[in-house]
């Protein structure tokens, strides 16, 4: 792959022919960032721009920050999104956790039921809440059966539901997080502790939760983020009460006149994403978002600077010797079970919330009843028949799967060209461009799609397959660029160094031993990018025209007007799709761990 | 370098595709067919099989629906844009102003068929304007659950609705200030000649006395229909149109058209529409009258058209908004009021109102 | 027992402040015998312990040797509680404490890969189990100072472990493990990580260390040099089970079957046939027919015997002597102070010399045949 001509300083660069500098690698990222520019940074430039257009040019922002309506808005989302990321924290520790410490088909069950639901679309499993917790839903149905009410409770449409919803939604990302720290971590570290006297809750905090914090932080920053965007959950399990400020956006949409503070709105939800976690990437750095680890420099820096003042007595210290280390060794003296039962029955909670709704879906959908009841009074498949005869649900699913094969393509293209950029290349700022490329995951895609629907409008793209799937592109190209790279990484430069020793071109390396070797990873990322084309709604609720139908759309649409069993169908259906892709993968996925 | 070449003529490709797929679908638009905005739900369903199914059998112009419950926004940055897609919408009232100069053309009344034009010549004046023609009635009024209310002890008007003493029981609105606001003042004991323009911050203190019997803020028109059969609420604000259908059928459901609401939605052909004779032509079909009747006895929502009154069953059409006794129930609501602007001049009263409500709900 | 399992007393002792600084290294603790009794341990239906009994005397270095998959590492990691016993039990001072978590027995560990916490300075690490254990911050620095001195590592005290080369860390996990001054410490393969050079001289600075600390040290180790050089005793093991248990000499002389004696040290082992028994000198005969005579001092009936010989008891000639088995050279490398010599007897037994350079000019010529002899005790019978 590295053409001779990359090897020469600096110097001897000058007098290298142009088709020479043509094979540097810096090339390969040319169509990633050039797709990013026109469909994604330009269009969030607009909506900035728009956003000053007024009488003055500050009048949309002044009137966001005048109106109590907004600014409360503003703190309700970022209340919910750290109350979220903090109940995802605690709850996806120990789930990660046992993930790690369970073997065999233990940890696979574990493992499935956190990732399954991950690729599942979020309106789908925020629609199977809906059925979980409604009046007519299995608990309430338990609850009255089993006494604990008197007759059926709300549990929709208030902040517990948002809050359980929106956990339930972003706890993979969480678990995954923090379990790609834990699966880093010698195993001989929490037997060290214990051998040096440590219980499991001392090994735990003085050695567990210290050394995993990175992956715990990345993990609550990027729910964090991504839980200021929300916009599907909150509107469908939300009260009055519960308006997040995504869901201000659609619906100043509605009106006429929103034009300038509507784009306001969408700059302000925007700015306070970027500054999250511009901040947080200061500290952190910003490898968190695409699960890059700085694990081992951050730890370094902190004992240097734990170094430099040894003998200093701190308020910190004293707090810790007469509180923290008689905390623990008391806590030490617990029998050892009581750790391990915590995390199971956690573990176990955990499983239920993801795994209960989808199940209570699927038993719906084979309801022979026409409203939504559970247990379902008799068993058939006529809403299956209702879904397979319905040629506008067909229609919709027909336009969602070529939308996301053509989105899968062009992701996997874009973005496998820019990995091998990134990754083979030794351009300075590899951050930065990674950092645009990777940036689509934390824009709120409320914002997105609002910034895109005026180009769209402007040059006839909305409603069209390739419009959307190019869309929807830009999200996905974030995931292909993450695995691929990660793939590319782990490629032996020495193995493509013997292949070209012996005679093979740089074409011929990359056919011979480089695609070979990130096969499995394009196959998962080319998978990953067709998922979250299939499963995305809020681009495509502003970007579809008229002709235009996806499953989402349609789902949505229905959700929104009348709780069916075709929804639970629907539903069924995508899980299976997702199980069915996860279990065809999987001999492709798993070939690199039997490698090693 | 030979993969860079590889890699850019795929990316052309994909490119090609894109732009290729998108230059089919505006060759699309040119073909024989005719988009309109639908409401979906039952009303569509009827609408489909009452209306669309007949008229593309017989004119052979295809009917393309898409589903959409406001569409003043999209019409607005589709014209501004140049890309018209639309060729047949419905506006709500109070935007039709809004949007008439920028955004909208003129019906050209002439071109339609004999059948609607006879509708028409029964219609009020303004119910067909330049720009707009009112297809359906749409009633707003006080729907509850009769198991809970019976007799004597059936609420009579939005007093008895905000006093949750004499009528206890579950309450839904709609999340909107239009219709909320008026009733609350109307509670609160303004006659209904003298509601306009509205005292929006009496109207307020009132909705925050029903707020805590408010089991659900509604958003769509599924919704109330739904939270009354599944008696989460016993009394509701809500659309005529599907309550009424559920009467029909022998649902313990009850409407009240005492200080209810009834508006129009216009019909309007969208500034370089695609195809404007075809919207015509839909037009003219939706308004002859012995169709318009049909659709009505599927579906509650009535043309604003006495022919269309009389040619239906009274049994079901004293449910509609445009009955005589229903109307005399009612109010006059103002559109104009909700479209003019605000006194702080930078939205529409509607606009202003929901921030106000919005916040309101949020406490 | 809870307090008798930690067994930090001998150290709570001297920690009192009564006696500030007067714990100079040479502070003796008296290590604790380990008795494990009929211990089994299964995974799944495999028995990777298998009735193993072990009496570990108070203040000995056992070493616990075996190949990979013997069951060594499962034993120590069943005394130190990682995991739990089948059946048996293990008790310290004769005391059981199989059903004490880790963190409450009380002993010292050195791991195969350090584990030192990457979130805390060396200091921090060694002072960890005394945090645990209660002891002050002042005086547990003071604790800490002076086992890195013991270990020379005190002046990387405010290092991370990442910035320290691996023989440095390792140093800091042994002062990790002794600083409680356990009265057991448990080692599981510590050096084997480790590049020769470094390994042979933390060997002795182990060695050295449980001659000042007087712990009880259990040393599990798939080396049979290290195990050697280190030991008080040696247990070896295989298939889960202890084969031998003997001090290093028996082990490597008096080995109890062709297991032991192929695994530890280089080994010749002979096929004969006891020709004849007189008291305890017998003659014996290969099967090439040439016989030379041993001394026996296990019973041995007349019949088919495995005679092991080690490959530094056999001395070569050029000439034939008595009891000389004549061989044909096959290899001959030069390793510095000895020659390493294969060679094969009639009838094609191999036989592998090792001798002094000075006992013979130069490498003998590959094919060539040399008389190869050994002395009647220089002979061990295996049964």
């Amino acid at each position: 792959m590295s053409a001779p001509a990359l090897d020469l300083p600096a110097a001897g660069s000058r007098a290298v022919p142009f088709s020479q500098r043509l094979r540097n690698p810096i090339w390969l990222l040319a169509p990633a960032v050039i797709f990013l520019s026109f469909i994604y940074l330009v269009p969030l430039i607009d909506l900035i721009r728009i956003s000053f257009n007024g009488s003055t040019p500050w009048i949309h922002f002044e009137r966001v920050f005048s109106l109590p309506l907004y600014w409360d808005s503003l703190v309700r989302t970022m209340g919910i999104s750290v109350t979220v990321a903090i109940l995802c924290c605690i709850f996806g520790y120990p789930t990660a956790l046992m993930i790690h410490r369970t073997r065999g088909w233990v940890q696979v069950f574990v493992a499935t039921t956190i990732i399954l639901p991950y690729f599942i679309a979020i309106l789908i499993r925020t629609y199977s809440w809906m059925v979980l917790l409604g009046r007519n839903g299995p608990i309430n149905k338990l609850a009255v059966a089993l006494g604990i009410f008197d007759e059926p409770m709300q549990l929709l449409f208030n902040r517990g539901a948002v809050l359980l919803g929106m956990t339930a939604v972003l706890l993979p990302i969480m678990v995954l997080s923090i379990y790609s720290s834990v699966a880093r971590l010698d195993s001989g570290l929490t037997r060290a502790a214990a051998a040096s006297g440590a219980g499991p809750i001392a090994t735990f905090w003085r050695v567990l939760l210290p050394l995993t914090l990175p992956g715990a932080g990345a993990g609550f920053l990027l729910v964090f983020v991504m839980g200021l965007g929300f916009f599907i959950t909150p509107t469908l399990l939300g009260g009055p009460g519960d308006q997040m400020f995504a869901m201000h956006i659609t619906q100043q949409a509605n009106f006429v006149t929103s034009e300038g503070f509507l784009q306001a709105l969408g700059v302000v939800l925007l700015v306070i994403t970027l500054v999250v976690v511009g901040v947080a990437g200061r500290f952190l750095g910003f490898e968190f978002l695409w699960g890059g680890g700085k694990l081992a420099e951050a730890h370094e820096s902190k004992s240097r600077s734990g170094a430099s003042a040894p003998h200093r007595r701190t308020a910190g210290m004293v707090v810790a010797d007469t509180l923290g280390w008689p905390i623990l060794r008391a806590l030490s003296k617990l029998p050892g079970s009581v750790g391990r039962v915590t995390v199971s029955a956690m573990t176990i909670f955990v499983i239920a919330t993801l795994i209960v709704p989808i199940v209570a879906v699927a038993i719906i959908s084979f309801s022979h009843a026409s409203y939504m009841t559970f247990p379902p009074p008799s068993y058939s498949l006529r809403w299956y028949e209702e879904f397979f005869t319905d040629s506008a649900w067909i229609e919709a699913f027909l336009n969602s799967l070529s939308i996301a094969v053509i989105s899968a393509v062009m992701a996997v293209a874009l973005g496998a060209s820019a990995a091998m950029g990134i990754v083979r290349s030794k351009i300075v700022g590899k951050t930065l461009i990674m950092l645009l490329i990777v940036s689509p995951v934390i824009v709120p895609p409320v914002v997105l799609g609002l910034s895109l629907y005026g180009l769209y409008l402007r040059t006839g793209l909305d409603g069209t397959i390739g419009g959307l799937a190019a869309a929807h592109a830009i999200g996905g190209l974030p995931i292909v660029v993450v695995i691929v790279s990660a793939s590319l990484q782990s490629v032996s430069r020495d193995l493509e160094r013997a292949a070209a020793v012996h005679g093979a071109s740089p074409m011929t390396v990359f056919r011979m031993v480089t695609l070979p070797a990130i096969a499995p990873g394009l196959a998962a990322a080319t998978f990953f990018a067709f998922l979250h084309s299939f499963d995305e709604l809020v681009l495509t609720l502003f970007l579809t025209g008229p002709r235009l139908q996806t499953l989402p759309l349609r789902l949505w649409a229905d959700v929104n007007y009348q709780l069916n069993p075709v929804l639970a169908v629907v539903s069924t259906l995508e899980v299976l799709l997702v199980i069915g892709g996860i279990i065809l993968a999987r001999p492709v996925l798993a070939r690199p761990q039997r490698a090693q | 370098m030979r993969l860079a070449n590889t890699m850019s003529r795929l990316m052309a490709g994909v490119f090609g595709a894109t732009v290729g797929l998108a230059v089919t679908g505006t060759a699309l638009a040119q073909s024989n067919e005719v988009v309109m905005q639908d409401p979906g739900g039952a009303y569509g369903d009827a609408l489909r099989k009452i209306m669309y199914d007949p008229f593309e059998a017989e004119t052979g112009i295809d009917v393309v629906l898409v589903q959409e419950a406001r569409s003043g926004p999209r019409i607005k940055a589709q014209v501004e844009a140049g890309k018209t897609e639309w060729d047949l919408t419905f506006i709500f009232d109070q935007e039709t102003k809004l949007l008439g100069d920028c955004c909208l053309a003129d019906i050209d009344y002439d071109k339609l068929s004999d059948s609607a034009k006879k509708t028409l010549d029964t219609m009020p004046e303004n119910l067909k304007r330049p720009k707009g023609v009112a297809l359906q009635v749409i009633g707003v009024g006080m729907a509850y659950n009769t198991d809970s209310y019976t007799g004597e002890k059936a609420p009579q008007n939005w007093a008895d609705f905000w006093n949750v003493d004499a009528f206890p029981g579950k309450r839904c609105l709609p999340a909107w200030p239009r219709f909320v606001f008026e009733a609350a003042l109307m509670a609160d004991g303004v006659k209904k000649e003298e509601l306009y323009p509205l005292d929006m911050e009496r109207a307020l203190k009132k909705v925050r006395e029903i707020k805590p019997h408010v089991v659900k803020w509604w958003t769509t028109s599924a919704q109330p229909p739904q939270l009354l059969l599944d008696g989460e609420a016993d009394m509701c604000m809500a659309y005529t149109g599907t309550m009424s259908l559920l009467a029909l059928e022998g649902a313990p459901i009850e409407l009240n058209w005492n200080q209810g609401f009834i508006y129009y939605d216009f019909f309007s052909i969208p500034k370089d529409a695609p195809h404007y004779d075809n919207a015509l032509k839909l037009l003219s079909w939706r308004l002859d009258a012995e169709r318009a009747a049909e659709l009505t006895s599927a579906y509650p929502v009535a043309l604003p058209s006495p022919l269309v009154f009389e040619a239906a069953d009274p049994e079901v059409s004293r449910y509609w908004a445009n009955n005589p006794d229903n109307v005399a129930k009612a109010i006059v609501w103002s559109p104009e009021y909700w479209g003019a602007m605000s006194p702080d001049g930078r939205t529409t009263n509607e606009e202003y109102g929901q921030e106000k409500l919005n916040s309101l709900l949020a406490e | 027992m809870e307090d008798s399992a930690r067994a930090p007393q001998g150290w709570a002792d001297a920690s009192a402040p009564a006696r500030p600084a007067a714990s100079s290294p040479a502070n003796q603790t008296i290590g604790s015998s380990v008795d494990v009794r009929s211990v089994t341990k299964y995974y799944g239906h495999f028995r990777a312990a298998d009735d193993i009994s072990l009496s570990v005397s108070p203040g000995e270095f056992i070493t616990l040797l075996g190949p990979s998959g013997s069951g060594k590492t499962t034993l120590l990691n069943l005394v130190a509680g990682f995991q739990k016993i089948d059946a048996g039990e293990i008790l310290v001072d004769g005391k059981p404490i199989h059903h004490v978590p880790t963190h409450k027995r009380g002993f010292g560990m050195v791991f195969q890969g350090y584990a030192l916490f990457p979130n805390m300075t060396v200091t921090q690490n060694v002072a960890f189990p005394l945090r645990m254990a209660g002891v002050d911050r002042q005086t547990a620095e003071r604790r800490v100072a002076e086992t890195l001195e013991i270990m020379r590592m005190s002046d990387h005290a405010h290092k991370a472990p990442s910035q320290m080369s691996g023989g440095q860390q390792q140093r800091v996990a042994i002062a990790r493990a002794i600083v409680m001054r356990p009265k057991v410490v448990l080692m599981d393969e510590p050096l084997s990580a480790l590049d020769r050079r470094l390994r042979e001289s933390i060997q002795i600075e182990i060695r050295d260390l449980h001659q000042t600390l007087g712990s009880t040290i259990l040393f599990v180790t798939h080396d049979q040099g290290e195990a050697l050089t280190m030991s008080d005793r040696i247990a070896v093991l295989n298939a889960g089970h202890i084969v031998q248990v003997g001090t290093p000499v028996e082990i490597y002389r008096h080995p109890v079957d062709r297991f032991v004696a192929s695994f530890v040290g280089e080994s010749n082992l002979i096929e004969a046939e006891v020709m004849q028994k007189r008291g305890d000198m017998m003659t014996l005969r290969n099967r090439a027919g040439y016989t030379f005579s041993a001394r026996s001092r296990n019973a041995i009936d007349v019949g088919k015997a495995t005679v092991l010989v080690r490959p530094e008891r056999i001395t070569i000639s050029n000439e034939a002597g008595k009891n000389s088995i004549p061989v044909t050279v096959t290899s001959a490398l030069f390793l510095g102070e000895i020659l390493r010599i294969e060679a094969e007897m009639e009838g094609g037994e191999k036989l592998l010399i090792r001798c002094s350079d000075s006992a013979h000019r130069g490498l003998p010529a590959i094919g060539g045949t040399l008389h190869a002899s050994w002395g009647a005790d220089d002979c061990w019978m295996l049964s």
